[in-house]
């Protein structure tokens, strides 16, 4: 593994506090990659916290231009950059806040047609898309190359995390077997709900990445801004899953 | 015997509301309870819940006191019980 050098050292000196991290999880951390499916309201957070971190390498796939309605929850957007491609504005922010940091920025969404490549090339994913389809395409990526997955998504004032790791955890399939009738692209959102789904999903990554082990595998952490509650729910696996299942 | 019912993701929205307080008879089941919650709303409601064939949803995650239940399994309920219907998001 590369190792550290003083000016990460310096940079990350706070988190290098934390007990069980440290240098040698630090040190994982740089040498790590992480695909992160969109980065809007929730893949956009959860990118910066990653960057923030010190991942060594972050592979992003946004598709479309950036519109007015975006900025309520587009962290890495910004107000001049309406009508121009989302991505290249995630990557600017992302390169201005870690110079460090290496970048692969594709300018599509995930599809079965780019999933395989994209999560074989990496060492995890963290799934923030807003249709069932891509994320469904991960979860069969991630199933077949067994890759971790989380799973973070959110509606209204609504959301829930969850760790995948194929093998171990249930897969999304087997948590949702079919896409919900009626699911839209677009969904009633404050900007500060997705990012407390990414908060969670970051840190399950960082843990697991760096070797702290993780929390939510196998459980699905459900929480509701409305009433302020917090659940943490057993997950089973489907023995007929039609992604992980033994038939 | 009276049984409240949480809706969370898509059916709260739809409903406007965060719950439901039912009655319904002795040995009820958890899906007597859900087949009437869904009963009281429109079809975009229902098709969250219940496929064409009137049978629970696999997309829909449904809790018994808080703890995800097998939903072949149709455990009955008590007075007082409480019943979750947790749907499918992908908000990103």
């Amino acid at each position: 593994m590369i190792p550290l050098t003083d000016e990460e050292k310096a940079v990350y000196e706070w988190q290098l506090w934390v007990r069980g991290f440290g240098e040698d999880g630090q040190t994982r951390l740089k040498n790590a990659s992480a695909l992160v499916s969109r980065v809007g309201g929730l893949g956009g957070p959860v990118a910066l916290e990653l960057a923030a971190a010190g991942i060594g390498r972050l592979v992003l796939a946004h598709g479309g231009d950036l519109r007015p309605s975006d900025l309520n929850r587009q962290v890495l957007m910004t107000h001049d950059w309406i009508g121009k491609p989302r991505i290249e504005s995630a990557v600017q922010r992302l390169k201005a806040f870690n110079p460090r940091l290496e970048i692969e920025a594709l300018p599509e969404n995930i599809s079965d047609a780019n999933a395989d490549a994209l999560v074989a090339g990496v060492d995890i994913v963290f799934d923030c898309a807003p249709l069932f389809q891509e994320r469904f395409a991960m979860n069969r990526a991630c199933v077949a190359h067994r890759k971790p997955l989380v799973d973070a998504a959110m509606f209204e004032m609504e959301g829930q995390v969850t760790l995948i790791i194929p093998g171990e955890t249930p897969c999304l399939a087997c948590i949702y077997p079919e896409s919900p009738p009626g699911w839209k692209r677009q969904f009633p959102v404050f900007g500060a709900v997705p990012c407390l789904a990414a908060a969670i999903a970051v840190m399950e990554g960082i843990k697991l990445l760096s070797g702290m082990g993780p929390s939510l595998a196998g459980k699905m952490l459900y929480y509701d801004t409305r009433t302020m509650r917090m659940r943490t729910l057993p997950l089973a696996r489907r023995r007929d899953c039609a992604v992980c299942g033994e038939t | 015997m009276r049984i409240t019912v949480h809706l969370l993701g898509q059916l709260r929205h739809l409903a406007a509301r965060d719950s439901v307080s039912i009655e319904v008879g002795e040995g009820a089941t958890v899906r007597d309870v859900v087949m009437q919650v869904a009963a009281g709303y429109d079809e975009a409601f229902r098709a969250i819940v219940l496929d064409a064939q009137g049978a629970l949803r696999p997309s829909l995650m449904v809790l018994h006191n808080d703890i995800p239940i097998d939903k072949a399994s149709a455990p009955r309920l008590r007075e007082g019980d409480q019943v979750t219907l947790l749907t499918a998001i992908a908000g990103g």
